[in-house]
């Protein structure tokens, strides 16, 4: 049976691709000229979606009904200045089937980065060829057994251990950061209001949101938690040093709560953050006032409390990154059990030469999950016996640890699963309206809007999420396992996959986008400076034809993750082989479903 | 206090109180350019031109700089047949011409710019 099924959707997906292999290689069938009125408005094109066939002529005849617009054309030489008052023609080959998107190119106002429309070449087939090989991807992977993979230790070099234990390191880290900070603050403060001309919206949004979700996250996990300026004052003030170990804490020292020691602030104030995502991420003052207020929140903290209870329980960053560092491909754990063991001090826990762990990690044997290692080195300095290794190690190796899964973060995992599609429909999408929607430009309709997303964020991804575990769970025959465990377990499956859509969201938005870079480093304020000669730069040399591509690999490479840590939970959770074959089914037509979603939003 | 402690004490204080205070005087310095005048151009809703009274001297050639803040403005002073086109936004233009009468001259912004497009207007004052 699961054999004929497995060949029936082999043999679809095999279909999907050659129509849509075919479809390249077709001969264009169009070659009409076709004419489009096109009035653009803050912010968003109308029509925000023709569709035409490959090889036709697209000549729109824009017009603004406000004020001054562009229209450019990613990835070609394309741009107009559209005026009010005036006609502009513009002409779009539309040779290859597939998407093309143009863009405003002259700031208009806050969402300007984000006014978008689209063109849709057919025969587009790359729905139909990524949903095709999405079934490949998910029958391969499933059928897949995973093993532990090998660790390797790095601090194995020498050089890199002596740099790791050194005091000043993780000063020499936050400094430069410090000082981004403290730039971004200002900016935000007593800059331009206009978001795609200062540094603070840019370098925050941008350039860091960038790096940290293509680069930092999926390699060194919550790496960027060691080098935050966020709760460092705090720290400091706590410690009463900046560099050196002091023994002489200042501050009350409270215990943290018991019923607050969990995800849920953390869950909280992301859900607020990612609420109102549309606005902080493009109001400059918005975004100072919510970095300052992040770093006085944490400065009462380690004030009140002991060590970084605020990344360890209320950061809003730091939930989502916890939950993502799991599929880092980095960890620091201890090297040999059973030194730790014989081991008196516990100096990782209790403090020794360095200070204890401040989020209250065992490194010496109870950690073993990324979620709560800021990756701060202080274990380092305090182990005596030098007994700690920072490992490369395969990608979401923590997914598949049972000990420790939690609903907390199940919960956060959901809502970044959510926010990616959510985020990817609102900024990514043509559709002005919910863009209007979501920026507070009406009372009623941000109600409306904030239904629309808590509702898909908070009740309906959950419920599938919650249907799949309860199919999977009858279907295996399996009612003795509680529903709410295989809830939350299911969860830690979604991640790969919700990280890979952070990253091909994340893509979109910063390629087209890169060039603001430069220009706020020779203006940071908004202010007319030209401090390097950069600041009317326009790059065209990004290349945005990969984008794409590269939206469908990250897609299907976190698909193939998801599957692997789903098959390695079912199995877990399951147990005996033919339930688990069964069981496993609902998961990955759930995973597979939502792979597809993003790749017919992206894509089709 | 040991050495380390007391030069990361001071880094951090120098880049907290260094940044504004670069920021700002670079800022003071370019204020002082002699023979430019740096006006920025916002929609009414945002403030309007400013400064929004410019103060210059009959025969002394002005030179004027123009940034369009949030979005695409434009900048004409027709009594002296000045007009700048559109300034995109993030842009600045530089129009110059030389007074040749005394008295009160309006500017305006010659490309729509908001529904209170018309209000934007500026008074450029020219001393005997
Ligand atoms: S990591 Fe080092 S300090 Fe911590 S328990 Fe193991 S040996 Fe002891
Ligand atoms: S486990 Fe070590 S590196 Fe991780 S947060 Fe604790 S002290 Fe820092
Ligand atoms: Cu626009």
């Amino acid at each position: 049976m699961r054999r004929r099924l497995a060949g029936i959707a082999l043999l679809v997906a095999l279909g999907g691709g050659f129509l849509l292999f075919t479809g390249f290689f077709v001969h264009p069938r169009g070659g009409r000229e076709v004419e489009v009125p096109l009035t653009v408005q803050k912010f968003a094109f109308s029509p925000p979606r023709i569709s035409v066939e490959a090889g036709d002529r697209v000549t729109f005849r824009i017009r603004s009904l406000d004020i001054t617009h562009g229209f450019s054309v990613e990835g070609r030489g394309i741009d107009a200045t559209v005026l009010p008052g005036r006609e502009v023609r513009v002409t779009v080959p539309a040779e290859h089937p597939g998407k093309i998107r143009y863009r405003c190119s002259v700031i208009c106002g806050p969402l300007h980065p984000f006014m978008v429309g689209e063109i849709v070449v057919r025969p587009n087939r790359w729905p139909l060829w990524g949903g095709g090989l999405a079934l490949v991807v998910g029958l391969l992977a499933s059928a897949a057994v995973g093993r532990p993979g090998p660790r390797r230790d790095l601090l194995g070099w020498r050089p890199l251990r002596w740099l790791l234990t050194r005091r000043p390191f993780q000063f020499a880290l936050i400094a430069p950061n410090l000082l981004a900070f403290t730039l971004i603050v200002l900016a935000g403060l007593v800059g331009t209001a206009t978001g795609a001309m200062n540094f603070s919206t840019i370098f925050v949004w941008l350039a860091w949101w960038g790096l940290l979700v293509l680069f930092l996250i999926p390699l060194a996990g919550r790496a960027w938690c060691a080098m935050c300026p966020i709760p460092a004052p705090g720290e400091w003030l706590a410690r009463r040093a900046i560099v050196e170990r002091s023994e002489r804490p200042f501050g009350l020292g409270w215990a943290w709560p018991k019923r607050l020691q969990n995800l849920w602030p953390a869950f909280g104030g992301l859900l607020l953050l990612v609420l109102f995502g549309l606005i902080v991420t493009t109001r400059p003052l918005v975004t100072a006032l919510l970095l300052l207020g992040l770093a006085l929140v944490a400065l009462a903290t380690h004030l009140l409390f002991e060590r970084r209870v605020f990344c360890r329980y209320l950061c809003p960053v730091g939930g989502l990154l916890g939950v993502y560092s799991m599929a880092a491909s980095l960890e620091l754990r201890q090297r040999d059990l059973d030194v730790c063991r014989e081991c008196r001090g516990k100096a990782c826990f209790r403090g020794g030469e360095g200070y204890p762990c401040p989020t209250f990690q065992f490194p010496g044997g109870g950690m073993t999950r990324n979620t709560y290692c800021l990756l701060c080195t202080e274990c380092l300095k305090a182990c005596p016996y030098d007994n700690l290794a920072l490992s490369l190690r395969p990608f979401g190796a923590d997914l598949l640890v049972a000990r420790g899964r939690r609903a907390d973060e199940a919960w956060i995992a959901l809502l970044l699963l959510g926010t990616a599609l959510a985020h990817s429909v609102i900024k990514l999408g043509p559709w002005g309206w919910i863009k209007s929607w979501a920026n507070l430009e009406g009372g009623p309709e941000f109600l409306l809007y904030a239904a629309l997303f808590l509702g898909t964020v908070l009740v309906a991804l959950p419920a599938l999420h919650l249907l799949t575990a309860w199919l999977s769970r009858t279907v295996a025959g399996a009612r003795r396992v509680k529903l709410g465990k295989l809830f939350v377990d299911y969860a830690y499956a979604l991640i790969p996959l919700s990280l890979a859509a952070w990253m091909a969201f994340t893509l979109a938005v910063v390629l087209p986008n890169l060039s603001y870079i430069p220009r706020v480093l020779s203006d940071p304020l908004g202010w007319g400076w030209d401090l390097f000669g950069t600041r009317e730069t326009t790059w065209k040399w990004v290349p945005l034809g990969v984008l794409p591509w590269a939206q469908l690999a990250l897609l299907l490479v976190g698909l193939w993750g998801s599957i692997r840590v789903g098959r390695s939970i079912v199995e877990d959770a399951l147990g005996d082989a033919g339930a688990v074959r069964r069981g496993l089914a609902p998961l990955v037509i759930f995973l597979v479903a939502i792979a597809w979603g993003f790749l017919a939003l992206y894509l089709g | 206090m040991k050495r380390l402690e007391r030069t990361a004490l001071a880094l951090v204080l120098a880049i907290l109180t260094g940044v504004p205070a670069a920021v700002f005087s670079y800022q003071a310095l370019r204020d002082r350019q002699p023979r430019e005048i740096f006006v920025v151009a916002r929609t009414v809703e945002r403030g309007g031109w400013s400064p929004a009274r410019i103060v210059v001297r009959r025969g002394q050639k002005v030179r004027l700089r123009i940034l369009a803040e949030d979005v695409t403005h434009g900048f004409q002073l027709l009594h002296f047949g000045v007009s700048a086109g559109a300034i995109k936004t993030g842009t600045t233009k530089i129009v110059e011409f030389t007074p040749d009468r005394a008295g009160e001259f309006p500017f305006y912004c010659s490309v729509r710019c908001s529904p209170l497009h018309m209000a934007l207007m500026g008074t450029l004052v020219v001393e005997p």
